[in-house]
Parts: structure tokens; C-alpha cells; sequence
């Protein structure tokens, strides 16, 4: 059976640090030797761990999936993942866009959670409007990427979500 | 009375949205309703609660969560009496348990009491997860906190 790439993507809940990408491809194909993934943010830039010195990080054929440690916010990327022959020969790639909103999503989360035990909190001035704001802006950068497929303007979104969450003592 | 999974409440939280939208509406022909935000503030808590089971799907009945902190084993013989003050039902006592000398600390008397509200100790992380009967879960986060889920 011919070889057909294909690949998830998913943000560690546990640990929104993580980016966990999933090999899911199908067939096989024996000169396959070598496996490279390429995370690219809204701007072109490459996002690798600490100490990568390369645009893209190795990936080992005998690991899947892989968890890579490179998030320290929300963002939207391009991930692309290059199947290898010998001699660096790229035979086979795949890319998607994806937001990855994990970090914006727990914090929404934890908002509603701590207003269960405060509920007199929505009479506060803007609380109320900053949530529904802050909501909008996860809502608007993961239709962004689902919808539209762009990762600019999802990122444009996150970054309006990630100013509430480090300034939330001012914003809630 | 069967209780509400989360995927039911979420899909009871979408549908809501709609109707309560709907009502708003209505207020143009027959007066303005109350709650002016009430679709919005659906979908913004809808959302939180399908994000939170997307990531941490496990969760999968609606319950209260409460906590108790074990940090003394008393003395042989004290009653530990487990209390919620409930606004409707007023005082509901969920349990109670006689410290023996076979806790020793404050883990095997927070296993303790959970078996005493009526739970199975299975193992949870560095604490203790107590599934009862009624489905309810009752959790040591970690060595030393009892979170009654």
C-alpha cells in the first residue's frame, strides 16, 4: 500500500507548554529513513526548543507521537512535517494551520470557575463586558484558522486574549 | 434522578442559546424581557464548560466540589463528621468516621474517610480517588487534601 502522510496536532492540557504532533499516516514506504517537523508562528518564524539550532526539529521514525516543548503562550502556526529519504531527499510533506489556544481556553475556564464561587463578581464594573471579550477573541482566533486558515489573524485574536490573562488583576 | 453527563449539559447549554435568543426576541412585540445578556452569558459558559471536557474529558458528571484538608490525625476515638450546609436542603451530613489507631497519618485517615462516605480507594496520582456508589467522586489531590467531587 502506497504511503499517504498524515499527521495530528494537539496542545498537552496537563501542560499547555507541549505541543504533542501525532504521526497517522497510512501504506508504508521501506526507503523512508528520516522525519523532520517545521513550526512556523504568523510571522515566518521558526519556533523550535531551547538549544535547536536548526528551522525544524528532528523526529525520529521509532517515536510517535512526539511532545515538544516549545509554547510559552498561545499561537497560531503552520506545522509541517517532511517525510525523508536518504541524503535529506524530502519525498513526502504535509502542512496545516492550527490554533492553539490551550493556554487562553484554560483561563476562560478558570474564570467562570472562580465565579461559580463568587458570583457578585459580574456586578463589578466591566467584568462582565472584559469576559465577554476575552471569549470573542478565543471564539474569533480558533474560527480563524477552522474557517478562514489564517494564522494572522488568529494570532492578532490570541494576543487580545493573552494581554487579559497577564494583566487579569486589572481586567477581572 | 438521573443526573446530566457534561456532553448533555453542553448540548442542552446550545440549544439554549437559541431558545433564550428566541424569548429576547420576542420582547419586541410583547415588552422587553429580563436578562437582556442571557444568550450570551449561555454560550460564553457553554464554552467554557465544552473546552474544559474537551482537554479534560474524564470528568463526565456534573457534580459540587468541595474540599477537605486532613493535616492532623487527632486522637483514637474522635468522630470526623462530614457536613455540606446546602441553601435548599439545609445541613446534609454525608458521613462519619471514628479515628483508630490504625491511621496513622493523614493519608490512611483520608482514605478512611472516604470508604466511611461510602467510596473504593483506588489509586490516583499521589493521592487517593475514591469512586462511590452513586457515581460521585471523591479525590485526594495530592497527599494530603480530600476534594469531594
Amino acid at each position: 500500500m502506497s504511503f499517504s502522510p498524515n499527521f495530528t496536532v494537539s496542545q498537552t492540557p496537563l501542560n499547555p507548554s507541549y505541543i504533542l504532533i501525532e504521526d497517522t499516516s497510512t501504506g508504508s514506504d521501506a526507503y523512508i529513513v528520516a522525519r523532520r517537523v517545521y513550526i512556523q508562528d504568523y510571522n515566518g518564524d521558526y519556533i523550535v526548543p531551547t538549544g535547536t539550532t536548526t528551522t525544524y526539529i528532528p523526529w525520529a521514525l521509532g517515536t510517535n507521537p512526539i511532545s515538544l516543548d516549545v509554547l510559552t503562550a498561545d499561537v497560531a502556526v503552520n506545522i509541517k512535517v517532511e517525510w525523508l529519504y536518504a541524503g535529506g531527499i524530502s519525498k513526502y510533506n504535509l502542512n496545516n494551520n492550527y490554533c492553539l489556544a490551550e493556554f487562553s481556553r484554560q483561563f476562560f475556564y478558570y474564570l467562570i470557575q472562580l465565579q461559580s464561587l463568587n458570583y457578585n463578581i459580574i456586578q463589578d464594573s466591566n467584568y462582565w463586558l472584559n469576559v465577554g471579550i476575552l471569549w470573542t477573541n478565543i471564539v474569533g482566533a480558533i474560527n480563524a484558522v477552522e474557517i478562514a486558515n489564517d494564522i494572522y489573524a488568529s494570532q492578532v485574536c490570541l494576543n487580545r486574549a493573552i494581554n487579559f490573562k497577564n494583566n487579569q488583576s486589572f481586567y477581572f | 434522578m438521573t443526573r446530566l453527563t457534561v456532553p448533555d449539559t453542553i448540548e442542552l447549554a446550545d440549544v439554549s442559546i437559541y431558545l433564550s435568543a428566541n424569548y429576547q426576541g420576542s420582547g419586541n412585540l410583547f415588552g422587553e424581557r429580563l436578562a437582556t445578556t442571557a444568550p450570551q452569558t449561555i454560550a460564553l459558559v457553554a464554552d467554557a464548560l465544552r473546552w474544559h471536557y474537551d482537554s479534560f474529558p474524564a470528568i463526565s458528571i456534573t457534580d459540587a466540589v468541595g474540599s477537605i484538608t486532613v493535616d492532623n490525625v487527632g486522637n483514637d476515638g474522635d468522630t470526623i463528621m462530614v457536613l455540606v450546609h446546602d441553601v435548599v436542603y439545609g445541613t446534609i451530613i454525608l458521613g462519619t468516621y471514628i479515628k483508630t489507631s490504625a491511621d496513622v497519618d493523614v493519608n490512611t485517615l483520608a482514605s478512611n474517610i472516604c470508604l466511611a462516605l461510602g467510596g473504593t480507594v483506588l489509586p490516583c496520582g499521589g493521592g487517593t480517588r475514591i469512586a462511590t456508589e452513586g457515581g460521585d467522586l471523591l479525590i485526594t489531590e495530592n497527599s494530603e487534601n480530600l476534594i469531594i467531587e
